[in-house]
């Protein structure tokens, strides 16, 4: 998720898609990958021409029609096990295909008599995968609109308006003494600090020239190759600011609940959000085998529970380094869509952490417990318009080091940094400290399945 | 066709995990990541090949690499 809501424009057919200068991500696998494949004006609005075209270069048999889910929204998660996801009316298609089928679609794209336009590049859907959900609800919101405008000028769907007391709302935040999760889960009054214990946050890295964290113990290790542990997302950054962040920052609200831990940077995540499960159970025995009291872990993915993340989760909290990961946002509880934990967070061993807004409702994309056993929600943290550290932009113009973010993953660095104080505290770690969380959550209205045990509070 | 995995090696086995890696590997399994302290080796293997790591002796699960994605 992680969207900022400030700039958050409404969705037309005019909205620029983003495009993504990330360089070539590692060939993480040799498995299918999707593709985005633009057609030539002429194929436009002839889905017999588009299939036609990727048939005879993918091999796809299985296409799905955008307009054919037109009565209600098209629907991502439905068109699962389709190989191809065509937008007739936009000439373009979602493939899934290997590295076959992305040759010899970007071999037809080089010549001029086909009907393919362009095949965006190997590793560009693998390395944003994050941002290609937006990118591709982008897709879906166009190829609805221009169904219903096709359809006789029936009423456009409305998109969901940014509410207007926004702006303000994080202007009076941004303003204040503490952020809103600092005080809902009472980090400014404990005692506490996290001094002498090792938080690891396994993410998109770090920016360590934030001069918030000037004088602080951090140590580093990159788990995606060709990038360094620098942060070039902004939302490792903010994850740490999160657990990590300082006391008494240079400006603004505190933002950070453990700020003396001993920050752990474990780049799990490439610099467009996404990175193989080898990087992230690397990043986790990296953290265990340096005896990280707190391993955060604000990633996951839509999958059933694995036995890999089982195993990796209990031995870490057996060797005393309790996991906390983000429930996932995959839900939208607007339109009555709610999806069950995310993998590796819907392991038992693994702590669930769902987002709360400001009025400890559960927020909208916030999952909700799984029914296999172990995937269930375990506690929540604070997780819409979570104000924290970011890294400076590479151009100008230079904007301030701090943002507002939404997610499950802004949710799961609050508990990471309460688990470091209760650490601290108690001196208790792995499945002792688990406890300690869960038994000194504070109880909201949010139901058990939703909410787990209820908001998480640090040690006063 | 090759592809990503993540194979599980169960608790008795822990110990000897660089043996049991060393089996996967006379497999089939390449580009080998061993992770002790988690018990957890990754790798590519060829898709013809991966049924006979499932029969290593120490191997709990070999499941699919997949992508994880910050939320």
């Amino acid at each position: 998720m992680a969207k900022r809501r400030p700039t958050r424009a409404p969705r037309s057919l005019e909205t620029d898609f983003p495009v993504i200068s990330e360089p070539a991500a590692l060939p993480v696998t040799g498995g299918p990958t999707r593709f985005i494949v633009t057609f030539r004006d002429d194929a436009i609005g002839k889905p017999q021409v588009m299939r036609s075209a990727l048939r005879s270069t993918t091999g796809a048999r299985s296409m799905a029609l955008a307009s054919d889910f037109a009565g209600s929204a098209l629907n991502l998660e439905e068109t699962g096990g389709a190989d191809a996801i065509l937008f007739e009316q936009l000439g373009i298609a979602v493939v899934t295909g290997d590295r076959t089928a992305h040759r010899n679609m970007a071999v037809a794209a080089a010549s001029d008599s086909g009907n393919i336009l362009a095949v965006e590049p190997e590793g560009f859907m693998t390395a944003s995968a994050q941002l290609s959900k937006d990118y591709l609800r982008g897709f879906r919101d166009a190829a609805q609109r221009l169904y219903e405008m096709s359809d006789g000028g029936a009423p456009l769907a409305p998109f969901m308006p940014l509410p207007s007391d926004a702006p303000a709302e994080m202007e009076a935040e941004a303003a204040t003494d503490f952020t809103w999760g600092i005080n809902a889960t009472r980090a400014n009054t404990s005692r506490f600090s996290g001094q002498g214990i090792r938080v690891a946050v396994l993410d998109t890295g770090f920016d360590f020239d934030h001069p918030d964290f000037l004088g602080r113990s951090v140590l580093q290790q990159s788990f995606i190759r060709g990038q360094s542990a620098q942060d070039g997302n902004s939302h490792g950054t903010h994850c740490i600011g999160t657990a990590c962040g300082p006391k008494s920052p240079a400006t603004g609200p505190r933002y950070g609940v453990a700020h003396e831990s001993t920050i752990f940077v474990g780049k799990v995540l490439n610099n467009a959000g996404s990175g193989p499960d080898t990087s992230v159970l690397a990043g986790m025995e990296w953290a265990t085998t340096n005896r990280c009291q707190v391993i955060s872990m604000s990633l996951g993915s839509q999958r059933p529970q694995m036995t890999a993340y089982n195993q990796a989760g209990q031995r870490a909290l057996n060797a005393g380094c309790l996991v906390v990961a983000a429930a996932g946002n995959d839900s939208d509880r607007r339109i009555g869509r709610i999806l069950p934990v995310a993998c590796p967070a819907n392991s038992g061993p693994i702590m669930a952490v769902a987002a709360l807004d400001r009025q400890l409702q559960v927020a909208f994309f916030s999952n909700r417990s799984g029914t296999v056993a172990g995937a269930k929600v375990d506690i929540s943290g604070p997780g819409v318009r979570v104000y924290s550290s970011t890294p400076e932009p590479a151009v100008p113009p230079r904007k301030p080091r701090y943002d507002f973010l939404d997610g499950t993953s802004m949710a799961t660095p609050h508990v990471a940094g309460c688990a470091a104080l209760w650490c601290q505290a108690t001196g208790k770690t792995g499945a002792e400290l688990y406890q300690k969380l869960t038994s000194n959550a504070r109880a909201t209205s949010v139901p058990s399945n939703d909410g787990g045990a209820g908001l998480v509070q640090a040690p006063q | 066709m090759a592809q990503r995995v993540i194979i599980t090696i169960d608790d008795q086995h822990a110990a000897a995990i660089d043996k049991v890696a060393a089996s996967l590997k006379k497999a089939g399994l390449k580009d080998t990541q061993v992770l002790s302290s988690l018990g957890i080796v990754s790798g590519e293997v060829d898709a013809k090949h991966r049924s006979a790591l499932r029969k290593v002796a120490g191997v709990k699960a070999v499941e699919d690499e997949g992508e994880m994605h910050a939320q």
